[in-house]
């Protein structure tokens, strides 16, 4: 699924698109390209810093110290300020590579995972850290509605034969979390993402990671799958056993969805070049 | 010496016997392994660069101001760690992984590695400080501003120079000398922007203000430097980076070069070669295309201006 798979049906899109690059001022930045570039990954990691603290604080995990409403406000500047740096860089590249994204498949899944992402960051996790962790009807509904629309990237992503490794990157991260907050299931986590994906790495070792044999892949995928599911299981014990916490469950996953998302956002941002 | 050994390390770390490949081709030449991995390296930026920036924030006064900075390092650092440790494996697998020797002879690496060591040295010097209970350290800045007159002065610069770096990408001209204003101009929007800071928080010992705005600036610039590495503006083999050239000095080209001639293509050689036979986005012999980064579109580039450097294959940050 591509956005030319989208628009192919529409006169002229196609046209407009590979015109872009010629656009003022974009026209001019063709030799000062890669300083976006780079700016983009600063204004990712300075947004990651806001999302993670942010989120990890409705799992009732890092900076406890601080209310949550407090919190939100002391970070929303500075989410603010990466996501403004983020579109502004993220703008210029895509209007000077617009006839490739509009063709890549990782575009497509970054883009529709940005918009699920925005709409946690700041129609969700904010509005329930303002409200103390508490959810009204508004923010399931706009939850629901990112959370499909993250689904339908991971979907894309994990049909995409090229792309498709790229979901160990959300999963990985997902990993991650429970190991900074899982408090009952720190260990198994380490335990189980080492046996995983640690075995997979070494059976490539012994293999050769220049291996193509079609065996090796379908082990990965079956690792893959069988990572996705401990992880899901240690995550839902995580938040069952923890349902008597001031962090509610919904607040947990609500935050738990929003960091994955945007990690789904940067590997898609990162496949598009592995993938072209 | 340390050339041989990256050497060593790209052809023999990991063959066993003489038909083998050493554990840098195998990567290089891997399906997927070397994405996944070199991902990984890019996307623990977000968790690592992201949370030590909030400790380095606070540091200057300008984010948690009602949190003890002891306090907030013992909440937030575990987090940084754990990216950390990450994200130091997977750069060594993906500096393994994708021909060692073009990195060590790559002046956007080596500039990394300076700034890498120079954080982790802040780093620790933090951490000593802090560890020592230092009561200067946790200073609550204070909320008011008793100098609003050269605070605004500073606020004016700082815009000035921003705008004026700005302005600078609009403007055509000798590559040398608008990269040269472009840095000033960056050096003087960090002075002017830590001044305004420092005029705003007096309350707050300059030594940890300097070490917050020190940390921040050796990670931006870690980020900045390794996403740079992709590009080949620099790189030895290139006709115009000219014998007794700066580039040409500081990044041992005569080693390499030397080296390139006893031994063979370099992976990247081979890379570059591969490109050229199959040509597209307009990219010139200046700039290698792309198969590993996006690139910008055919006859996108008017024909008196220069074609957009381009990063080499499946390289980025």
């Amino acid at each position: 699924m591509t956005f030319e798979d989208i628009f192919k049906g529409i006169p002229g899109a196609s046209e407009f698109v590979t015109e872009m690059p010629k656009i003022w001022p974009f026209s001019l930045w063709q030799d000062v390209y890669a300083p976006f570039g780079a700016l983009h990954l600063v204004g990712l990691a300075l947004m990651g810093g806001a999302v993670i603290l942010l989120n990890l604080r409705l799992m009732g995990a890092g900076i406890k110290e601080e209310p949550l409403p407090q919190l939100e406000k002391t970070l929303r500047p500075w989410l603010i300020t990466g996501l403004a740096i983020v579109l502004g860089t993220g703008i210029i590249i895509g209007v000077l590579n617009s006839d490739k994204l509009y063709k890549s498949v990782p575009f497509f899944i970054k883009m529709v995972s940005l918009v699920a992402a925005c709409i946690y960051s700041f129609g969700v996790s904010n509005v329930v850290a303002k409200n103390d962790g508490k959810t009204t009807t508004g923010v399931l509904v706009a939850a629901g509605i990112a959370f499909i629309l993250w689904l339908v990237a991971l979907g894309v992503l994990g049909s995409d034969t090229i792309s498709a490794p790229g979901l160990f990157h959300p999963l990985s991260a997902g990993y991650a979390l429970l190991i900074i907050y899982g408090v009952r299931t720190r260990w198994f986590a380490v335990g189980s993402f080492a046996l995983l994906f640690g075995g997979m790495f070494v059976m490539y070792w012994i293999v050769g990671f220049n291996t193509y044999d079609e065996m090796y892949d379908t082990i990965s995928r079956m690792l893959t799958i069988i990572g996705a599911i401990v992880f899901a299981a240690l995550f839902g014990y995580e938040v069952y056993a923890g349902r008597a916490e001031p962090a509610s469950p919904t607040a947990k996953l609500i935050a738990l969805f929003s960091v994955l998302t945007w990690v789904t956002v940067a590997a898609g941002g990162r496949w598009i070049g592995f993938a072209s | 010496m340390l050339h041989d050994f990256i050497n060593w390390i790209r052809e023999d770390l990991g063959r066993f016997t003489e038909d083998g490949q050493s554990w840098s081709h195998q990567l290089h030449e891997s399906l997927f392994m070397w994405n996944i991995i070199e991902g990984t390296h890019v996307l623990t930026i977000m968790f690592f660069a992201g949370t030590i920036w909030m400790i380095d924030l606070r540091m200057m006064g300008i984010a948690f101001k009602n949190m003890p900075l002891s306090k907030l390092s013992d909440r937030v650092l575990p987090i940084t760690i754990i990216s950390l440790m990450a994200m130091i494996v997977t750069g060594i697998i993906a500096f393994i992984g994708r021909d060692p020797l073009m990195y060590y002879h790559n002046i956007w690496f080596r500039l990394k590695m300076v700034f890498l060591v120079a954080a982790m040295i802040n780093i620790l010097w933090f951490h000593y400080r802090v560890q020592k209970s230092d009561i200067a350290w946790d200073v609550i800045p204070p909320m008011t501003d008793p100098l609003p007159v050269k605070k605004t002065l500073w606020l004016a610069g700082f815009i000035a120079s921003s705008f004026a770096l700005l302005v600078s990408f609009l403007v055509s001209g000798d590559a040398w000398v608008l990269s040269f204003v472009r840095i000033l101009l960056f050096i003087a929007g960090l002075v002017t922007l830590f001044m305004l800071i420092h005029k705003r928080t007096p309350g707050l010992p300059m030594v940890v203000k300097l070490s917050g705005a020190l940390s921040m600036l050796a990670w931006f610039l870690i980020i900045i430097f390794g996403r740079f590495i992709a590009y080949d503006w620099f790189y030895c083999e290139k006709e115009t980076t000219t014998p007794g050239s700066l580039m040409y000095v500081l990044q041992e080209c005569d080693s390499a070069l030397a080296f390139r001639e006893g031994d063979g293509a370099t992976i990247e050689e081979e890379i570059f070669e591969e490109e050229e036979a199959a040509p597209e986005d307009g990219a010139t012999e200046e700039a290698a295309p792309a198969e590993g980064e996006e690139a910008p579109a055919e006859g996108a580039a008017p024909t008196e201006q220069p074609a957009p450097a381009q990063p080499t294959p499946g390289q980025g940050n």
